[in-house]
């Protein structure tokens, strides 16, 4: 994943980016505050929405980490959840997300 | 909702992003959509619109998929859901198909998958629905021995379908006699309500001083008289049908109050303090024109509004003679009347001559009667009262009254004029103008889409 990604979206889902970036940049803002008060079951939530949406933009690196992310808050593994949240943060900045 | 047509698309999900795709993919193949947030709004929805098929994420914060999918099944079997899942959550696919779910689609979505997937329910529900009304028409009766084989009865029999297998709310309309108890025993006995309370009130033979003790119930000593606590008509209609017959005659206050009761859900008895919750299908009726009512003020327009979700028109007995055959061996039948047998040629001739002012009922009665009178086994011209021995021919079926050319000739154009007027009062402002109908979001945004009055809002906006 790189700052190009945005040009390997298909044209249908190009419009639909502006959203995707802001719900992307605001909820991958939450992450860090929710596992630090324990709050496993929101966070979960947060990565199983981002694993069902990440597949339109292609990005699969995102989309597989979500998925594993969702599956330590449901195990409620907070050490293995605290190190997918680092790379998350580092594979989102790459993205360099804008907001609407 | 159309009598024949099918109804949106519902989308629920707390995705914004998942919304907009499903809706961008849908509104493409020609579907209407409605895009819900949660689950909770899915269930409001329903009150108000009786979607084609449901697309439903099970993933969703508060009241959750599978609670919404268990309430939507309990309520509207027939409806057909689809749950939206992620690929590894088998266990939840297993209980939402267990629950009543039609089918299921993974995420991130495939657009032909969804499509077809789509396709296939709605048309299932739309035959399944079909068949229905193919087998209630080739045995020639309808819903609890509503008989109905005319044109108009097999119109109010296909919208009976759609309205048995929802929750709106229903305004129905008729004469005086057309049986609009029956429909709306009908509605509650084929619905998914039918084992709860079928709880009927003429609101026409409550005195008004008992009015709110006879809907709402009252505490010990609420009034002089009220030795007893009474438990009032929402509480005993709690999980099935509250029929409201005659609601033109509700006073003004009790029309406040019953407004609260639709807006909220919660009541309290007369004299009482506690706020109780009933979980009730409201149908209504009335013999009168009561958009005739809100336009002379002595009905409350967002009471209407309320109300009118789903308008049943029931036809009356002189523009459906073809049925009247058919209802006086039902009634004779009825009356466990072993002697009597069946009615002649001739007196059934000038029974369909006859104009029924007062129906259904008029003619029951008649046949009640005219069995009594009868002397043989079968009801002759003289056991007929004058004023049907007597009746001159006449036409065929009267047919349906053409709209007079008035300025609001249809409930369409009321509507539409309520609505205009709303958003220009407010200068354009949504949330005001849907406060002042009292309506909900799903409803506004849709009426607007209806009426062509997407750029309304805007261009009062603009203008100020």
């Amino acid at each position: 994943m790189d700052k190009h990604w945005r040009e390997r979206v298909e044209p249908f889902f190009e419009e639909l980016l502006p959203e995707f970036e802001e719900n992307l940049l605001r909820e991958s803002a939450q992450l860090a505050g929710l596992l630090e008060s324990g709050a496993l079951e929101d966070l979960g939530r947060i990565a199983h929405k981002i694993k069902g949406s990440a597949g339109y933009f292609n990005l699969t690196e995102l989309g597989q980490l979500a998925r594993t992310l969702e599956m330590q808050c449901k195990a409620g593994d907070r050490a293995a959840a605290a190190a997918s949240i680092e790379t998350w943060q580092a594979l989102v900045g790459k993205l360099e997300l804008r907001s609407v | 909702m159309s009598d024949e047509g099918t109804g949106p698309i519902f989308v629920v999900d707390d995705d914004p992003t998942q919304r907009m795709i499903l809706e961008r993919w849908l509104v493409r193949e020609g579907y209407e959509v409605v895009l819900l947030e949660s689950g909770e709004a899915c269930l409001e929805a329903l009150s108000e619109e009786l979607p084609s098929a449901i697309c439903l994420d099970l993933n969703m914060p508060g009241f959750g998929g599978m609670n919404t999918l268990e309430q939507v099944h309990d309520h509207n079997p027939m409806l057909p859901v689809i749950v939206l899942t992620s690929d590894d959550a088998v266990d939840s696919v297993v209980q939402a198909m267990r629950l009543g779910a039609r089918d299921y689609l993974t995420k991130p979505l495939d657009q032909t998958k969804l499509l077809t997937t789509i396709a296939n329910a709605v048309e299932v529900g739309r035959l399944a629905m079909r068949v229905s009304q193919l087998e209630r028409e080739a045995e020639g009766k309808g819903y609890q021995g509503i008989v109905g084989n005319s044109a108009p009865m097999k119109a109010v029999f296909r919208q009976l379908d759609r309205l048995c297998v929802s929750d709106v709310t229903v305004l129905i309309h008729g004469e005086s006699g057309t049986g609009k108890e029956l429909i709306a025993r009908a509605m509650h006995t084929y619905g998914s309500r039918s084992r709860g309370p079928f709880v009927a009130v003429n609101l026409a033979a409550v005195p008004e001083t008992l009015m709110e003790s006879e809907l709402f119930g009252h505490e010990k000593g609420a009034f002089t008289g009220a030795v007893n606590r009474r438990v009032g008509r929402f509480e005993e209609a709690n999980r099935g049908t509250l029929f409201l017959d005659e609601i033109g005659e509700l006073s003004h206050q009790v029309q406040v109050k019953l407004l609260r009761v639709l807006q909220e859900r919660t009541f309290q008895r007369v004299g009482g303090s506690a706020r109780l919750s009933s979980d009730f299908r409201l149908v209504t009726a009335s013999h009168c024109n009561l958009e005739e009512e809100v336009r002379q003020g002595r009905f409350r327009q967002d009471l209407y509004f309320r109300l009118a979700v789903f308008e049943l028109e029931l036809p009356p007995l002189r523009q459906r003679r073809d049925d009247i055959p058919a209802l006086p061996r039902t009634f004779i039948k009825q009356m466990g009347e072993g002697r009597v047998e069946s009615v002649s040629a001739v007196a059934l001739e000038r029974m369909m001559r006859y104009d029924w002012p007062g129906n259904i009922r008029e003619l029951q009665n008649l046949i009640q009667r005219s069995v009594v009178m009868c002397n043989g086994t079968e009801i002759q011209l003289e056991d007929l009262p004058e004023r049907v021995r007597a009746v001159a021919k006449t036409n065929d079926s009267e047919p349906a009254p053409e709209p007079e050319e008035t300025d609001d000739t249809t409930l369409e154009d009321f509507s539409r004029r309520l609505l205009v007027n709303a958003l220009t009062k407010h200068d354009g402002n949504a949330s005001a103008a849907m406060r002042e109908l009292n309506i909900g979001r799903t409803r506004f945004y849709r009426m607007l889409k209806r009426f062509g009055l997407e750029g309304k809002i805007d261009e009062l906006r603009q203008g100020n």
